[in-house]
This record gives structure tokens, C-alpha cells and sequence, in this order.
């Protein structure tokens, strides 16, 4: 088993200490993320899921616990923390806000321009990274950011992280704003990211989405990790996940519903794993009734 | 008949108008929309539905057509003010739209700037915290709630002006899905309940279950315009491509396809289960 690539023991994290508006936002988070993974980070507003992916790139130092990044204390005295948010790329919500530059091809340059790497490099890297977000080099590459649409200026924001060749992406809301098509865009871009070895990490309200694209889930609740497991796994703690104001993913809704009406239907997280299920739910009562 | 709310009539705008970078927002739209009616604007990022909001209550002035509010034209610089208390926004960014530092001061931002006196400020503010049940937060402040509590704030805040109309864009897609699922039935509540007019825009089919009527919008035009059902329904044909049926709408069909007999509009969780029921024979949770 390989070693993880994150690994969180006892993360703890408190906003303005020593102050009356001291607030712990993290409160004993231990978690490991392996090279491959696709890991869903839902919870309510407040729990602590923009707080605990922060700490996986050394933006926040933790108030108590560590955090590693490929075996090494991101925290110890000569740490190399540039090296670990190269590794660990971050994209927030609504990244697009975070352009400046006058032409896509600039904006994507920043980061690599940074490392101090050599101009034939950099064009590479820029030009293999819009690639991987689906926007063509020689099309885009000289607009303005701001000529392009909120899916297009999003994708242009994940290409400037991608070009820092991050083994692993952290994304918060990825596709909070975008359209549906805007959304599916994005999602078969990271999906396919996924495909070539990216572990990710996604942070999101859509438990559709997590259903969808996830294999682990992590539920956090008031700093603490309230769940960790498969998506089958979390999703069937509906009692618990209601509790905190999460919903199931809507396939999972509706084959609930129908069991209540006394329809023998399987698990279903995603709506092409539902229609299987009813489907053989059908065929196997019309069986039983001849 | 009734005199319409909002009478939109071949409404063009263009921006940056007259440079080689006029892009044109809107291209003849024309529409009306009834006292009472719970609507729903869904279109793509860049299908004008925006910058429609924007006329509503003219933050925006049409280059050619009119918009007429409660027979007002937004082109009648004397009615401007009259017309943006008729028509009341609310934004995506809750927090871009909230000025106080305690609730009750910020839902009476509005109608101080009326010149109303203070015994009828204060009745406003609390009939309109009731209406969105935020009557037990009106001493908080307001960066200390959550984003479906800032949101229904910012609703009551307008309320508070007598709109004849609520116009929300997006006003959803920075919550959560408990803020979410909060907002959308306050606003099932205030139209039902009040006979509050309400126009939500959207690019999620989802947030419009409760809508009565759906324009669709594609690049400045309306492409589809009718009952929610039958264009939740027809999603997936919208040109441009850039919706999608609900998820839900998208099962219906396969199971169609496979031989199910289902009826049409069962474009949420509960309605598809109650279809899929009744079609392999089973009664509803009632008979069972």
C-alpha cells in the first residue's frame, strides 16, 4: 500500500485565538488522502471543510496536530512548504475572480513564471495545461480572460494550478455558478484528469456530484470528521446526514420513496445506477405476478 | 383580465454599443408576466438573463422596445423610483447586500428611505421578518448568520418597500442546500401565502419546481415560454444546449425508453416516484 499523500493526525484549527471571537474551526481532524484518490469533502456551511483543505498546502498553520505532505511535517523546523503547494494545488470557489493578467496564455504563465523556469518550459506547460482544461492553445491562448464565459475564465483558473504540475488537486465548489452545460464541462475535464493518475480532492455542496464522481466520501461537521467512507457507505447514514442538513443524491431520494411504496428496488446513488435498479425491480414484481 | 405586472416588448440591449466589441445582451424579447405568477428565467451562462433582471427595474435602459412596470415605462426618469419599489432584486452575493449591523436595521433600511414614519417602519419590518420566519434574529447581526438566513434578510428587506414583484438572480447558487431548500420555500410560501409575484432566474432546472411558468433564454431570446411541466420536459431540446433536463426529468425519459408508462412533468424526486409506482401497479403511500 502506498504511502498517503496527505495525512492529517489531530488537526486542529482556531480563528483569532486569545480573542472574544475565538472560534475552533477544526477540532481533531485525522484523515489520509492516497496518490489515486478521489475524495468528496461535504458538510454543512461552518464545518470546516475550506478551513481543513487550507491546511493541505500549508496556508494555515495548524493551532494543534500536524499535517504531512508525501511523509514530510509540513510544520517542522526546515519544512519545504513551496515544494508542498506545488504538490498540492488549491483552487477556490469562483477562481476566475483570482485572474489579472491580459491574455489567457499570461494568466496561465504566473505560477510557472514564479518557479523562475526557462521561457521554452513555460510555454510548454502553459500550453499542455489549457490542453487539459479543454481550451485550444492557439484559440485561446491570446484573448482577454474577460472576453470569455464564466465556464471558459473557470477553466482558464484550473489551467494556472495545472501548470504547476501539482500531483493533486483540492477543489472548493468547483462548479458553484457554472450552467449545467458549464458544469459537465468541467466535470469530464477533471474526471479525465483523474483518469491519468491526479488524485483529487473536492469539496461540495452537490451530493449528486459526490455520488457521481467520487470514491470516498469525508462528511465533516462542527470541525470534526463525522464520516468517512464509500459513497454506499455514507449515503446509507441518511438519518445522520439529515440531521446536519445534508440531503441523499436524488437517485438515492427517489429508490427510498419507492421501497416505502413497497417496490423492491436495489441501492441507486447516480440516475444510471436507478434506472438498472428499477428496471430489474419491474421485470422481477411482472415475474411474480404470472 | 388584469392589467399585466411587467409588459416587456421588443426589448434589445447591446453593450458597449457602437465599438467593435458590441455584443448584443438582448435581441426582441417580448413577454408579460401577471400579478400573482410564479416564473421562472432559465438560460445558460451568456443567454441574457441578467442583464433582463436589469430591466426590470431599470438599472439598465433598453436601446430599442420598452418595459413597462404596473403601466410605468423604465425610459420615464420621473417613475424610476416608483418602479424599483414596485419591482424589488435580490442578488446572488448575500453578503453584497446586507448594510446594517443588526437585522431589523438593515430590513429597515428601505422603507426609512421611503421618509415613512417610525411606527409604520417598525410594523414593516415585522411583518416582513414574520413573512421570511426571521422574526427571532431581528437583533442579530448579520455577517453571524447563515447564508439561506443573509438571503432571506435580504428578502425581507425588500418586502419591507410593498413590492408588487420579487425578481431573484441566482439567488441561490451561493448556498448550501439546507440555504437553498430555506430560500425556496420561503419563496413558495410568499407567493402562495401573500400572492407575492415572483420571477426566479436560474440556470438550475431544480430551483424552479415550484415555478407555474418557465421562459427559457438563449442568446437575448426566449426560445421557449410556457407551462413549468412541459419545458422541464423539453430541456434537453433548448437551443444552445446549454441546460439539460433535471436529473430527474433525464430518468423519466430513459425509463420510457425501456417501456415504462409514464406520464409527463415527473421532473422531481417525488413526483418520478409516484409515477414509477402507479406504473409498475403500485398505489400511492396512501393505499399501500
Amino acid at each position: 500500500m502506498s504511502d498517503p499523500l496527505i495525512a492529517c493526525r489531530g488537526l486542529c484549527h482556531t480563528y483569532l485565538r486569545g480573542t472574544p471571537m475565538e472560534a475552533m474551526a477544526l477540532d481533531g481532524v485525522t484523515l489520509e488522502i492516497r496518490p489515486g484518490e478521489v475524495v468528496a469533502i461535504i458538510g454543512p456551511t461552518g464545518s470546516g471543510k475550506s478551513t481543513l483543505i487550507q491546511h493541505f498546502n500549508g496556508l494555515l498553520r495548524p493551532t494543534a496536530g500536524e499535517v504531512r505532505i508525501a511523509g514530510e511535517d509540513l510544520w517542522a523546523p526546515r519544512a519545504d512548504r513551496r515544494r508542498a503547494r506545488q504538490q498540492i494545488g488549491l483552487v477556490f470557489q469562483f477562481p476566475e475572480y483570482q485572474l489579472f493578467e491580459e491574455t489567457v496564455r499570461k494568466d496561465v504563465a504566473f505560477g510557472p513564471k514564479n518557479l523562475g523556469l526557462p521561457a521554452e518550459t513555460i510555454a510548454a506547460r502553459v500550453d499542455e495545461a489549457l490542453r487539459q482544461v479543454g481550451l485550444d492553445p492557439g484559440r485561446f491562448g491570446d484573448r482577454s480572460p474577460f472576453t470569455l464565459s464564466g465556464g471558459e475564465m473557470r477553466r482558464v483558473a484550473l489551467a494556472g494550478v495545472l501548470a504547476m504540475r501539482p500531483s493533486c488537486l483540492v477543489l472548493d465548489e468547483p462548479t458553484a455558478g457554472l450552467d449545467p452545460r458549464g458544469k459537465e464541462e468541467l466535470l469530464e475535464r477533471i474526471a479525465a484528469l483523474h483518469r491519468k493518475g491526479m488524485t483529487l480532492v473536492l469539496v461540495t455542496h452537490s451530493m449528486d456530484e459526490a455520488a457521481l464522481l467520487a470514491g470516498r466520501i469525508v462528511v465533516m461537521q462542527a470541525g470534526r470528521v463525522m464520516l468517512d467512507g464509500s459513497p454506499h457507505e455514507v449515503f446509507a447514514r441518511e438519518d445522520d446526514l439529515r440531521r446536519i442538513g445534508l440531503a441523499l443524491p436524488q437517485a438515492a431520494r427517489l429508490v427510498r420513496l419507492l421501497r416505502g411504496r413497497g417496490m423492491p428496488v436495489g441501492d441507486a446513488l447516480t440516475i444510471v445506477e436507478a434506472r438498472q435498479a428499477i428496471l430489474a425491480a419491474v421485470r422481477g414484481m411482472g415475474r411474480g405476478a404470472h | 383580465m388584469s392589467e399585466p405586472l411587467i409588459e416587456v416588448t421588443d426589448l434589445r440591449y447591446v453593450y458597449h454599443s457602437d465599438t467593435p466589441q458590441a455584443v448584443v445582451a438582448l435581441d426582441g424579447l417580448s413577454f408579460s408576466v401577471e400579478p400573482g405568477e410564479y416564473l421562472g428565467i432559465v438560460g445558460g451562462n451568456g443567454s441574457g438573463k441578467s442583464t433582463l433582471a436589469k430591466h426590470l427595474n431599470a438599472l439598465l435602459l433598453p436601446a430599442s422596445g420598452t418595459v413597462r412596470v404596473g403601466g410605468l415605462d423604465t425610459r420615464d426618469r420621473a417613475a424610476i423610483w416608483e418602479i424599483r419599489r414596485r419591482v424589488g432584486m435580490i442578488f446572488q452575493n448575500p453578503d453584497n447586500q446586507l448594510v446594517a449591523t443588526v437585522v431589523e436595521e438593515d430590513v429597515a433600511f428601505g422603507p426609512e428611505n421611503l421618509g415613512l414614519p417610525p411606527a409604520m417602519i417598525r410594523e414593516r419590518v415585522g411583518e416582513a421578518l414574520a413573512a421570511v420566519g426571521m422574526t427571532e434574529f431581528r437583533r442579530r447581526a448579520p455577517h453571524l448568520l447563515s447564508g439561506g438566513q443573509k438571503q432571506r434578510v435580504a428578502i425581507a428587506g425588500i418586502l419591507a418597500m410593498r413590492p408588487a414583484c420579487l425578481v431573484l438572480d441566482e439567488a441561490t447558487t451561493m448556498l448550501d442546500p439546507a440555504g437553498r431548500a430555506e430560500v425556496l420555500e420561503t419563496l413558495a410560501v410568499l407567493n402562495r401565502r401573500d400572492g407575492v409575484t415572483i420571477m426566479l432566474i436560474s440556470h438550475a432546472m431544480e430551483d424552479l419546481a415550484d415555478a407555474g411558468r418557465i421562459i427559457a433564454m438563449d442568446r437575448g431570446r426566449i426560445v421557449l415560454d410556457g407551462p413549468a411541466a412541459r419545458v422541464m420536459a423539453r430541456a434537453d431540446e433548448i437551443p444552445g444546449g446549454r441546460l439539460g433536463a433535471p436529473q430527474m426529468a433525464k430518468l423519466a425519459r430513459w425509463l420510457r425508453e425501456d417501456g415504462l408508462r409514464l406520464p409527463e412533468g415527473a421532473h422531481t424526486v417525488e413526483a418520478l416516484a409516484d409515477a414509477v409506482a402507479a406504473a409498475a401497479g403500485l398505489g400511492t403511500q396512501g393505499d399501500v
